[in-house]
């Protein structure tokens, strides 16, 4: 195995526009590759999984705009139109993609727009009438579900929080028993 | 909630050619540099 060293001063001038292009992209990658992993972590809580799937279309949204859209700088430009046909071909590939209708269940959905759906959702939360419409679509999708909290020794509404790890494991060993019968419902540990 | 795999699994493409595409992103901008600024060392 090889390694490449260079001094950042050198090889990534701060003045230089394409240096800090490139060095976007780079923290961008850093963040892809660690979130990536969690989102598609084979065991974990849904509730886990479904932040890190959140946060990783965030991400994807916001980087995709960087790899896709045309460049302000034209040193970029340039820069990104001599790549090797390789990388071109890898940045129309995003390109399409961004593009393509790729849920069975939701035909219409634009992979695109569905990214940015998730990031505001993500970091918006429900702000504005499309995203409280929205809301209130998924809160009607679960109205005939029963769930609950857990209580603590005092009676009082367990947390997950940093400072209580017991609450966190408890939290990470609780599963929510979902069915159509209330009489059968109930939040349980599965301990 | 369940979180199902279709959900995801687009993201899984577009991520796989992103990552693609700044990883030769990165190699030529390296390749790019004036000679001397980069250099190679066994690990």
């Amino acid at each position: 195995m090889k390694r490449l060293r260079f001094h950042m001063a050198e090889a990534f001038p701060p003045s230089d526009p394409v240096a800090l292009w490139v060095m976007n992209l780079s923290i961008a990658l850093g963040d892809l590759r660690i979130v990536a992993i969690y989102a598609t972590r084979d065991e974990q809580p849904d509730a886990e999984r479904l932040y890190f799937v959140r946060l990783f279309a965030s991400h994807l949204r916001e980087i995709a705009k960087l790899v896709a859209e045309d460049h302000k700088n034209e040193e970029v430009r340039a820069f990104v139109a001599a790549l090797p046909q390789p990388g071109q071909d890898a940045r129309v590939e995003v390109d399409r993609m961004l593009h393509t209708h790729p849920y069975k269940h939701r035909p219409d959905v634009i992979l695109w727009r569905d990214l940015k759906r998730v990031r505001d959702d993500t970091f918006h939360y429900a702000s504005d009438d499309a995203s409280h419409e929205r809301l209130r679509t998924a809160m009607n999708a679960v109205t005939d579900l029963e769930s609950g909290h857990l209580l603590d020794d005092n009676e009082e509404l367990e947390r997950n929080t940093p400072t209580s790890p017991r609450a966190t494991e408890r939290m990470r060993s609780t599963r929510t028993i979902r069915c159509r019968s209330a009489e059968r419902c109930m939040s349980r540990s599965s301990r | 909630m369940p979180v199902s795999r279709e959900m995801y699994e687009p993201f899984i493409a577009l991520n796989g050619q992103v990552v693609l595409f700044i990883n030769h992103v990165e190699a030529s901008y390296l390749h790019g540099l004036p000679a001397g600024v980069v250099t190679r060392e066994d690990d």
